[in-house]
């Protein structure tokens, strides 16, 4: 099987590190993906669940450009749906109806909606979230999860790391997932005091085991958010519409108050949204927040297009099945070259992992060993499944990750053997 | 702890402590040390203490104790060990009058070696010696400071606890290499390779890569993407030593009054 080189995307960051600080900064840094040289870093095109890098080499994508392609690259009725809305117009001195349009779909669609409200980036409506809940409540402190992420803004970053002061966290809270009894405690203890409690539907840190709620976890967090007047806000701008198009929460059965909303929304085009239940309306009136292009038509029209879609062809559900169907053959073939792929999180986001290296090592070497045949994959990140991810992309995935188990076997020979 | 406290913890137990490596690999510190039979003490009160015994032409440096030494050195404060540091106070001795001459001219002669190569400018990095050992003591001075930073910097403290168990490997390909080893609630650190598997490495191409890490020259997500830094391994122990690192510029290289 053919393993690809990167010339061009080397000459291209060669480039970039002289005029980009890290060349490729932030989520897209090649630095996580390990070994980095088995990576490509430049993207030349893409369409479905295909794309190609600048060398040519093609890829079958599994991080879905870490979420927002849902439908695959290139959807023609996403892509039809904005051009008919570029042609009328985009960024305007006024907004373009089809932003009632949507707000009306998603209120429609999503039984927790009451209204909606968009921006452009998840990090964006989980801060106007928090906003929300503290000019509701009157009050500071918040509880998030530990590894939970909600974005880059300094209240969303851990301790320590640079540009962050302590000022930044000293109303965060962060308790473990799923730890109800710190919770009921933290709560105690701060009593009248908290703001809000947001999460993940589940708990997807990164470069760990993802953890599904336990058995009535949230049910019993809710009933303690209601009782201690805490707004539950969910962070839904990674799972969102891969679970449930009507949320996450209604996959793990609970009702939140706001939720946001933002990757798989617009398959590509940049656009995110709160949605909330009726009495948070007049807070999140209250509270001044705004942006250049968050009034932009075309992501909302391809926002409206890309939900309809899912709608027609039960999107969430179509993605769960595909991941079910990859998931379970690789496991075998992992299983056939003796290692342990340990899949966690939903089939249509799964984080896997090779168990027999805890150092993530082995592990780290067989998802460049696929990369490199075409498949790619992150050790570091779940993965994201679209609805363009067909059969024959599954059977191809299957061989190549079957080559790059025989890769790996050779390096490493019976070292980490089960 | 208070910035002059922990300053000086890191001039004592991480800059200083680099007398030992310095007369084992430079051959004038070497020369210079031959003939030595004598225990340095420095004591700094409110803070920490250490010894050094030059014997048989060798350095070793003991953390955590000054008495016994022929020659003591007491410090009123970590900000007066501070100064001392940067020639702008004098010890008090306390033992060993005689060796005074010794120490203002032998000894200092010693320290103003380890000054010169841990001050590296352009024109004295062309020199492959000089190199070599620049990054040598960079990265003995580094992993020490890193010991007292985990324990005493409140920042530090806060990214270590975060830091999952395992040992992280630093290496300089055809350099020298160190290991942090994090198990909660312990981090030590070692000079060279550790006992069993690594859970993560962090490897610098060569000696020029290590150079500009080390004087925080380097942009280190643009030198992995550039094949210049290799790592490999638990990322979050490589994400957390990282930000462990970058604290010792808080200190060494931004020192305020």
């Amino acid at each position: 099987m053919k393993t690809y080189q990167y010339e061009k995307s080397h000459q291209i960051f060669d480039r970039a590190v002289k005029v980009i600080p890290c060349g490729i900064y932030g989520h897209l840094s090649p630095a996580p993906l390990i070994p980095v040289q088995d990576y490509p870093f430049y993207a030349q095109r893409a369409q479905g669940a295909r794309f190609w890098d600048v060398d040519g080499n093609e890829f079958i994508d599994y991080m879905c450009a870490y979420g927002p392609m849902v439908l695959g690259y290139n959807h023609p009725a996403v892509d039809e749906a904005a051009a008919r809305q570029q042609e009328k117009g985009n960024c305007v001195t006024l907004p373009a109806p089809v932003m009632v349009d949507l707000a009306e779909y998603l209120v429609e669609l999503m039984p927790v909606a009451d209204w909606a409200f968009f921006a452009k980036n998840g990090n964006d409506v989980t801060s106007f979230a928090l906003m929300i809940a503290r000019a509701q409540t009157g009050r500071k402190k918040v509880i998030l999860f530990k590894g939970g992420y909600h974005g880059v803004a300094p209240w969303c970053q851990a301790p320590g790391h640079h540009g962050i002061t302590d000022d930044d966290y000293k109303h965060f809270i962060r308790i473990p997932w799923n730890d109800y009894q710190t919770l009921e405690r933290v709560v105690e203890e701060n009593k009248g005091q908290i703001a809000a409690l947001m999460a993940t539907p589940y708990h997807h840190p990164t470069f760990a085991d993802n953890e599904l709620p336990a058995e009535g976890f949230w049910p019993r967090v809710e009933a303690l958010c209601r009782k201690q007047g805490i707004v539950l806000v969910i962070d839904d701008v990674r799972c969102g519409f891969r679970l449930d198009l009507r949320g996450s929460h209604e996959y793990f059965g609970f009702t939140p108050d706001l939720v946001c909303l933002c990757k798989a929304i617009g398959n590509g085009y940049p656009i995110s949204v709160l949605v909330g239940q009726g009495e948070f309306k007049q807070a999140a009136a209250k509270v001044f927040y705004t942006g250049s292009y968050w009034f932009q038509a075309v992501p909302m029209a391809a926002a409206l297009a890309t939900l309809q879609e899912l709608v027609r062809i039960d999107g969430a559900k179509k993605m769960q099945q595909t991941g079910e169907k990859l998931l379970s053959a690789m496991v075998q073939v992992a299983q056939e070259f003796g290692y342990e792929l340990k899949v966690t999180g939903v089939p249509s986001m799964p984080y896997l992992r090779i168990t027999n290296d805890p150092s993530m090592m082995l592990h780290q070497d067989w998802c460049a060993a696929c990369t490199r045949r075409g498949a790619f994959f992150s050790s570091h990140h779940n993965w994201f499944i679209s609805t363009a991810h067909q059969e024959q992309d599954i059977e191809q995935t299957v061989e190549i990750c079957r080559a790059a188990f025989k890769e790996i076997e050779e390096k490493y020979g019976d070292r980490f053997k089960k | 702890m208070q910035y002059q406290a922990l300053l000086a913890r890191i001039y004592l137990l991480a800059v200083l402590r680099n007398l030992e490596l310095l007369a084992a690999e430079d051959d004038q510190s070497r020369s210079l040390v031959r003939d030595w039979d004598l225990s340095i003490g420095f004591k700094v009160l409110g803070g920490a203490e250490a010894r050094l015994v030059f014997q048989g032409g060798r350095c070793s440096f003991s953390p955590g104790k000054s008495a016994g030494s022929k020659v003591k050195l007491l410090f009123v404060s970590p900000g007066h060990f501070n100064r001392m540091m940067r020639k702008s106070a004098n010890p008090i001795p306390v033992k060993g009058f005689r060796w005074l001459r010794f120490l203002t001219k032998d000894f200092a002669m010693l320290t103003d070696r380890l000054e010169y190569f841990l001050e590296p400018s352009s024109q004295r990095m062309q020199e492959p010696g000089y190199k070599r050992l620049n990054v040598l003591l960079s990265l003995h001075t580094a992993i020490w400071a890193l010991k007292e930073i985990a324990a005493h910097d409140p920042e530090g403290r806060l990214v270590c606890s975060q830091i999952p168990d395992g040992t992280l490997v630093l290496t300089v390909r055809g350099g020298p290499t160190a290991y942090l080893s994090f198990l909660a609630p312990d981090f030590t650190v070692g000079w060279g390779e550790p006992v069993g598997d690594p859970q993560a490495v962090l490897e610098l191409k060569d000696l020029d890569v290590a150079a500009a890490f080390f004087q925080n020259k380097l942009d280190p997500f643009s030198a992995i993407a550039k094949g210049d830094l290799v790592i490999r391994g638990q990322i979050p122990i490589l994400d957390g030593a990282s930000l462990l690192l970058d604290r010792i510029e808080h200190y060494l290289r931004e020192e305020r009054s």
